[in-house]
């Protein structure tokens, strides 16, 4: 198991390598860059040239790319110009916030997921596994932001302006203003407040997908032998369902949890930018649109280092979870 | 547990698809399908008011659904029902052009990768692994802004970011029919490696492709939706409109945002359920009922 990990993890040094490499092309490509947002029209050539030799970029491009490769190697990951911080800094302040969001969402869509494809399951082709199949669906089918979007025009708009309800939910941000004004336990309700719509968005769409592989790994997993022995020695209904087929069910969300990893870190980005939600999502897209170069690539790369880990996760996991699945090489 | 696979010509997905009729909700996916397809195509006829000419801007703007527009107004005076069947057009078309075109390129490559196997598979797979750790949103702005955002560029983008899945799905079916008998009869006549992939492989491996396809169009949809949210989107696409209708929705003019969300909701529905009859029809193991 240990070489197998650290065989994967050889293997995934070259990988890295090619995605940043990639990377670095893919943004020297881009017309325009960092020097954009400080230069104005008026400029004279010189100071325009200053400004470049100051961000660096008069550099040939491959003096400029091996020393990226060598600073993000040695843990440098630059510095971000749109936000006037280093990149590390800035991830320190949004990676929390994206965490929180999509932690909590991952954890319920998980549990709400699971519980869905269980009970459909349970009920193979009764009206209740027909009726939650089409909702499944109708979630899966749906773009998460457009759902965002219903959600704020129901419960911030609707309810406060065309309905007067006595509550309203918050539209975007993380606080409330005033927030450092209030009491401990105030605070705290009112930063749940405001992630109770985005974390519905996600979880929403995220359980619609993991129902879908619940129900089919459940479904596989009743029909075999094992399931109608202990059946037939008598068990009670529940205890088969839950206790024996279950766990063996949840198998194949392995690869889900492991996709989903990215996710957990990178952030929504849709959902984010919805909300106003100041996370790793919309920071990526700010960055892009400020051209902030060492931002977006710091960002990328820590996307494709989590790809790999969540690969890697998901086989390491299996191995555990599943006696059958043994890597010796 | 031997398919029953033929040695030449069209895999056995057109009776595959006749065997759709059985079930039901394919049944209401593929109306939903041809519905929207014949809506679209058909636009210019059906479409009440021009898509894009303003309405008078002292009457027409940003009128609730009702009346003579009973999708509503936009904030030009354009009538939404006809921008929406326009808009079809526009959806539809890049994403089966983009799911097309990532199938063929993914067939191609995963084809290859799967009948050659050795330092061809490595390469292919390798650059599959690769594509797929790189944030599609970083592939978008450096493809736009080569390739200046049109819908070619925006087709092309989703292809490219999309091609491993069907690669992998092809590799997989391909190295399980490698050494089959048809395929050692094929080579045993002589013929060339590039026909016996092209015309003995492909075909009998394409069923989980085309399973996969069907499902890609509506992800697609959704995708591209996406992209027109962020900016970067082809001109009067379903996201366009949904993106005009989110900067405006809290002014009231709701309509501007739902109704767009809920053709593409409508859509990718409909081709959800027929990739999900299709995949039981191949897979019964899967069979989600009779």
């Amino acid at each position: 198991m240990t070489r197998f990990l650290l065989r994967r993890l050889a293997l995934a040094v070259p990988l890295l390598l090619a995605v940043a490499t990639l990377l670095f092309v893919l943004v020297e490509m881009a017309p325009g860059g960092p020097e954009m947002v400080w230069m104005g029209p008026g400029m004279t050539a010189e100071v325009q040239a200053q400004i470049r030799e100051n961000l660096g970029l008069d550099e040939p491009v491959t003096i400029r790319y091996v020393r990226w490769i060598t600073s993000v190697a040695q843990g440098d990951l630059g510095f971000s110009h749109s936000r006037g911080q280093p990149v590390a800094a800035v991830f320190g302040q949004v990676l929390p916030e994206t965490l929180l969001l999509t932690g909590s969402a991952l954890v319920l869509a998980f549990v709400i997921g699971i519980g869905i494809g269980v009970l459909q399951a349970a009920r193979q082709n009764s009206w209740v596994d027909h009726g939650l199949n089409l909702t499944v669906l109708f979630f899966y089918s749906l773009p998460a932001f457009w759902l965002g979007i219903l959600l704020i025009l129901v419960f911030s708009y609707g309810a406060q302006v065309r309905w007067d309800w006595p509550f309203h939910m918050p539209a975007s941000g993380l606080r409330s203003i005033g927030y450092e004004q209030m009491p401990l336990a105030q605070r705290f309700l009112d930063r749940l407040w405001h992630m109770v719509l985005p974390v519905t968005t996600l979880v929403l769409v995220l359980a619609a997908g993991i129902a879908r592989y619940a129900r089919t790994g459940m479904l596989e997993v009743l029909r075999t032998e094992y399931i109608r022995s202990a059946r037939a020695r008598g068990l009670p209904r529940r205890t088969v369902l839950l206790r024996h087929a279950l766990p063996n069910s949840l198998l194949p969300l392995i690869t889900v949890l492991g996709l989903y990893l990215p996710v957990l870190f990178s952030g929504a980005v849709f959902v984010e930018t919805v909300f106003a939600w100041p996370g790793m999502g919309k920071t990526m897209v700010d960055a892009v649109s400020t051209r902030d170069y060492p931002l977006v690539l710091a960002g990328s790369l820590l996307f494709a280092v989590l790809v790999v880990l969540g690969n890697l996760l998901a086989d390491a996991l299996y191995a555990v979870a599943d006696p059958r699945v043994r890597h010796d090489a | 547990m031997e398919r029953n696979v033929p040695v030449f010509g069209l895999p056995p997905v057109p009776s595959k698809l006749i065997a759709l009729g059985g079930n039901r909700l394919a049944q209401f996916g593929l109306a939903g399908v041809f519905a929207v397809s014949v809506l679209a195509l058909l636009a210019p006829v059906v479409a009440p008011f021009d898509p894009m000419t303003p309405g008078d801007l002292a009457r027409d703007v940003l009128l609730p659904p009702g009346g003579r527009h009973w999708m509503g107004t936009d904030q030009l005076g354009r009538d939404v029902w006809s921008r929406l069947l326009f808009g079809a057009r526009v959806s539809l078309l890049v994403a089966l052009a983009a799911v097309t075109l990532s199938a063929a390129i993914g067939v191609i490559l995963g084809g290859v990768a799967g009948y050659l196997g050795g330092w061809w598979d490595t390469l292919v797979m390798r650059t599959a692994d690769v594509v797929l750790a790189v944030p599609r949103l970083v592939l978008l702005i450096a493809v736009i802004a080569l390739l200046q955002p049109s819908p070619a560029a925006i087709v092309l983008i989703l292809a490219l970011t999309q091609w491993p899945a069907p690669a992998r799905l092809i590799r997989a079916e391909i190295l399980s029919l490698r050494d089959r008998d048809f395929v050692q009869a094929a080579e045993a006549l002589g013929f060339s490696r590039r026909r016996i992939l092209l015309r003995h492989l492909i075909p009998n491996a394409l069923a989980p492709v085309l399973v996969a396809m069907t499902l890609g169009v509506g992800h697609t949809i959704i995708l591209e939706a996406g992209l027109s949210f962020l900016g970067i989107g082809v001109p009067l696409s379903w996201g366009e409109l949904l993106r005009d209708g989110q900067q405006r929705f809290l002014v009231g003019a709701w309509w501007l945002a739902f109704f767009p969300g809920v053709a593409i909701a409508f859509v990718t529905i409909s081709f959800n359920l027929v990739g999900d009859g299709l995949r039981d029809i191949m897979d019964p193991r899967q069979r989600s009922g009779p």
